[in-house]
């Protein structure tokens, strides 16, 4: 993706959070009683300040277009390198929040979470290898459990 | 007014406020030895644990590790010739091309003796402009309060990324995001929508670890995963001679000048300074043409500088209680922890507390440079783990970290979702920096605007009535015009070229 394009997605994104947020400053302003300078005169300058700074964004970035075209200067790219890593890791961290959350066990699925993500960046290299990454993991939860529950008494649950 | 500098510091420096300076520069150090990490992600990892903590020795190990990260980058840099830092950028010029002549040890010990000095010059500027600016900063109230913390804003927006319309972007929605939680004033609830966790607004610790080190370690697995770095065999000294140190003295006190200057002003920092004060070394070296190929003056300006801004940036949080860096925001996270809030006020309130901030921050400049004398070898080594082990390493750690600060899951699914988008928003020029200032001092600005309104009763006229409030608005117009002449100094002068 063209970083034109990415910041036309990012910019109308914003532009509908802004409206959203506007949104919700008017029907808090209905809540309250009229007031010199309530709690939702400053929300409402925000959000109307960030739709018309986008808009001037917008527009600067639609003039910048046709003036790269014409000095022949090459589209800008958004590159990800390693994207299936990343995504694996932002998944893998969700999957570890939630199995927390719903079942405790805090020490056990770090464990695993941190040897899922060292099994994602380095491969699966035999049983040998997982075991030793294996045992890494779990000296590592050992370390977490005596720094932080023993030493600075941090219940992690 | 400097009636601190007779306390009996035996008082202030107990057993556990010098043993939370120890952990924090040792913290500071290996966190700032690992390339793409800094003091940032140090200070935010180690966060979490001041709850436990008493305050003066909370904000000393943040301060040790700001310290120990900033010295810490250039371990890097000179070794491998990769920044870890944007501090540590102007270091690895000369500090590599020394490393490579086989003087890796010697261009260690350039930038540990000038990044202590720096330090060291940093706290004594901090405790000779704080202390007077507090004093008069007494006199401030909600007009002045609220035209500093926008007129820092500006600094930051104008300062911190290449797009300035990008920039202002990334305030306004960190005023925004400053705005979610109760009302202080009427108790309204302000985009909670429902939610018990958001009553006290958005987790501080969540956001910055969110957007700092989940961000910062998503770019490293997409950039430099399967990076595998060297840092050679041999044994490092860090030793100087005297007569070597003599020779850089001087580069490493204008250097530590530049920094503590630079390093008050919002938004400017560490690698402006480094950057400034190289340039300035060239410029006034003997042997110009030297930089570049390993003259030591090319380590001792910017290591020099980039400590001495620890300082520097400390003043505008302890005399008025405003931030000027992300790092120096989460330092103020510290004192929030402990009820404390930083300003003019707390030099009356809390006179040990600022005493033991002082004293303590020149105790840690010495720690960090005895611990680099005796740990810069051992840390070097580090620079050689995998990223494919530090990344789950780090990341486990923030979460931890988040988790132990508030209990609540929520704050881990919140940092989870500010990381993914901090690391989309950063790769279109979107400013953090700007953003974590503006959630940070929006509170600050909003409560100062509307006193100041009720006080006036509605006449904004109140901004440019009173003395004090007028000079800092007379400051933020001068600043603005210089930036815009700048700006289309240097738009002309690209279309020439």
């Amino acid at each position: 993706m063209s970083t034109r394009t990415a910041a036309f997605i990012v910019l109308t994104l914003l532009i509908l959070v802004g409206a959203g947020y506007l949104y919700q400053t008017y029907l808090l302003s209905g809540r309250l009683p009229a007031g010199q300078y309530g709690p939702v005169r400053f929300p409402f300058a925000l959000g109307a300040i960030l739709i018309v700074l986008c808009l001037v964004e917008l527009v600067r970035e639609l003039r910048r277009q046709p003036a790269a075209a014409e000095s022949g200067e090459p589209e800008e790219r958004l590159e990800i390198a390693n994207v299936g890593k990343l995504v694996m890791t932002v998944v893998l961290t969700g999957l570890y929040f939630y199995l927390w959350q719903r079942f405790g066990m805090f020490y056990l699925f770090t464990g695993g979470f941190v040897l899922s993500l060292l099994l994602v960046y380095r491969g699966y290299g035999g049983p040998g290898a997982v075991a030793a990454l294996a045992g890494f993991a779990a000296v590592f939860v050992l370390v977490i459990y005596l720094v932080f529950q023993l030493a600075f008494g941090i219940r992690l649950t | 007014m400097f009636d601190f500098l007779f306390t009996d510091f035996a008082s202030v420096l107990t057993i556990g406020s010098l043993g939370a300076i120890l952990f924090g520069t040792l913290a500071g150090l290996i966190i700032g030895a690992l390339p793409g990490l800094g003091a940032t992600i140090a200070i935010v990892l180690l966060l979490p644990l001041t709850y436990t903590m008493s305050p003066l020795a909370s904000v000393l190990m943040l301060i040790a590790a700001y310290q120990g990260a900033e010295y810490g980058g250039s371990i890097s840099s000179i070794i491998l010739g990769i920044p870890g830092t944007p501090a540590a950028v102007a270091t690895a010029i000369d500090g590599n091309a020394m490393a490579r002549q086989d003087m890796a040890g010697k261009a260690l010990g350039y930038s540990l003796a000038a990044s202590t000095v720096g330090g060291i010059f940093g706290g004594i500027v901090l405790i000779f402009i704080a202390v007077p600016l507090a004093r008069l900063a007494v006199r401030f109230s909600d007009p002045e309060f609220f035209l500093i913390g926008v007129g820092g804003l500006i600094a930051v927006a104008a300062l911190s990324s290449r797009n300035a319309v990008r920039s202002a972007i990334s305030v306004v929605l960190g005023l925004m995001l400053g705005t979610v939680g109760m009302d202080s004033f009427t108790g309204a609830q302000r985009f909670t929508f429902g939610r018990l966790e958001l009553l006290e607004g958005i987790g501080m610790i969540a956001l910055m670890t969110g957007l700092f080190a989940f961000s910062e370690l998503y770019n490293i697995v997409s950039r430099e995963l399967d990076k595998r770095f060297s840092s050679g065999s041999k044994k490092l000294s860090t030793g100087l001679t005297l007569a070597e140190f003599r020779s850089v003295f001087r580069t490493v006190i204008r250097g530590a000048g530049i920094g503590s200057i630079v390093g008050v002003f919002p938004g400017m920092g560490a690698g402006p300074a480094s950057w400034f004060s190289y340039i300035q070394a060239k410029k006034t070296s003997r042997s110009p043409e030297t930089f570049g190929k390993g003259n030591p003056e090319g380590i001792a300006a910017p290591e020099s500088a980039n400590n001495a801004t620890v300082g520097g940036s400390l003043v505008p949080l302890l005399a008025l209680g405003i931030p000027g860096s992300p790092a120096t925001a989460i330092i103020l996270g510290a004192f929030i922890i402990h009820g404390i809030q930083p300003g003019p006020n707390l030099f009356a309130a809390s006179p040990e507390l600022v005493t033991g901030v002082f004293v303590g921050f020149l105790v840690a400049t010495v720690m960090m440079y005895l611990a680099g004398r005796l740990v810069t070898n051992l840390f070097a080594r580090a620079l050689t783990v995998p990223n494919s082990f530090l990344v789950p390493v780090v990341l486990t750690l923030a979460i931890v970290g988040i988790y132990a600060s508030q209990g609540l899951h929520f704050s881990l699914w919140l940092a989870l979702v500010v990381g993914v988008v901090a690391f989309f928003l950063q790769k279109l020029d979107f400013s953090l920096p700007s953003f974590i200032l503006a959630f940070i001092l929006g509170p600050i600005i909003e409560r100062s605007l509307r006193r100041s309104l009720l006080l006036s009763d509605g006449s904004p006229m109140i901004f440019v009535e009173r003395p004090y409030a007028l000079a800092i608005l007379a400051l933020i117009v001068l600043f603005v015009v210089a930036a815009l002449v700048s700006n289309y100094r240097r738009s002309k002068a690209a279309q020439a070229g």
